[in-house]
């Protein structure tokens, strides 16, 4: 088989464009807190506290697992695992997004523990 | 107007890719979870549709496989999901049929870049269901897992292309 010299700019045209997907996160710092979007509600807390937190929505349940200024899921009861999968996020903007449970957790800047109660 | 063996042909080609397909979705769901990355394996069936048969054919094998394994092993969202992702890897096939005519790309680069817009798709869909601009901040990962997917599947496509393009 033999390569042809769009294959080559193929493979840098999708290298370059997930670079520049990249940045924004590259060019974040740490987070302070988690905002947490249920198909109810939107919530933050705060990600410097050690303790775990779990997440009830579009009858799922996530367990977070929040550590040394980074969150990840530990548990899920949704099929996928899509989710724990992701790992763990630690900077500004980085997203864990589960789909059954119509769930986002966004690392973001602002102060903890404010219950804004959005509906969604 | 074609004739019965000729449609006979036709019918008998997109039956064998879309069983290829759903093999291969099969096979995949069989392999150790990568996390949010897939192999998509069953686009091989869908190139191989495009560039052997038609536009038509790889449309059509797309959009059955999409239908088919949502039943099978998925949901209602893993079909919405699916099907943008399916849709898009098919327009960009489509979009480079010329440039594989005139010789300047082979289903290699071809598939790395359908892999790339089945990811883009699947994220669009994500924010779409979601209603949210969040899912964006993965696709830096998904485009960059798209690479050696797309070389497997692309390699793949190309030496099926070779030996047995002409036979069908």
């Amino acid at each position: 088989m033999k390569l042809k010299p769009f294959d080559l700019m193929a493979v840098i045209a999708v290298a370059v464009l997930a670079f520049v997907f990249a940045l924004p996160i590259l060019m974040q710092n740490g987070g302070a807190s988690l905002e947490i979007t249920t198909d109810t509600k939107t919530y933050t807390l705060p990600l410097d506290s050690e303790r775990t937190h779990t997440v009830s929505s579009n009858s799922h349940t996530l367990i977070l697992e929040i550590k040394d200024g980074s969150a990840r899921v530990i548990s899920h009861s949704c099929p996928d695992g899509v989710c724990a999968a992701m790992g763990a996020i630690s900077s500004e903007n980085q997203t864990i997004v589960c789909l059954p449970a119509k769930t986002v957790i966004r690392v973001t800047n602002a102060d903890g523990e404010v219950l804004d109660g959005i509906a969604g | 107007m074609e004739s019965r063996v000729d449609r006979s042909h036709t019918l008998a080609v997109y039956a064998l890719l879309l069983a290829a397909a759903l093999i291969l979705s099969y096979i995949e769901a069989l392999l150790p979870p990568l996390g949010i990355f897939k192999l998509g394996l069953a686009n091989i069936a869908v190139t191989l549709g495009v560039y052997i048969k038609s536009r038509r054919c790889g449309f059509v094998i797309m959009l059955c496989r999409v239908f088919i394994t949502s039943l099978l092993f998925g949901s209602a969202t893993t079909f919405a999901f699916s099907l943008l992702g399916g849709l898009f890897a098919w327009i960009i096939a489509v979009l480079l049929v010329p440039l594989y005519r005139k010789e300047k790309i082979t289903l290699v680069g071809i598939s790395v870049l359908s892999a790339a817009a089945h990811n883009i798709g699947q994220v669009i869909a994500a924010c779409i269901l979601l209603s949210t601009t969040a899912p964006v901040t993965m696709l830096s990962w998904l485009l960059l897992a798209s690479i050696p997917a797309g070389l497997l599947t692309g390699i793949t496509s190309q030496i099926i292309i070779n030996r047995i393009g002409d036979k069908l």
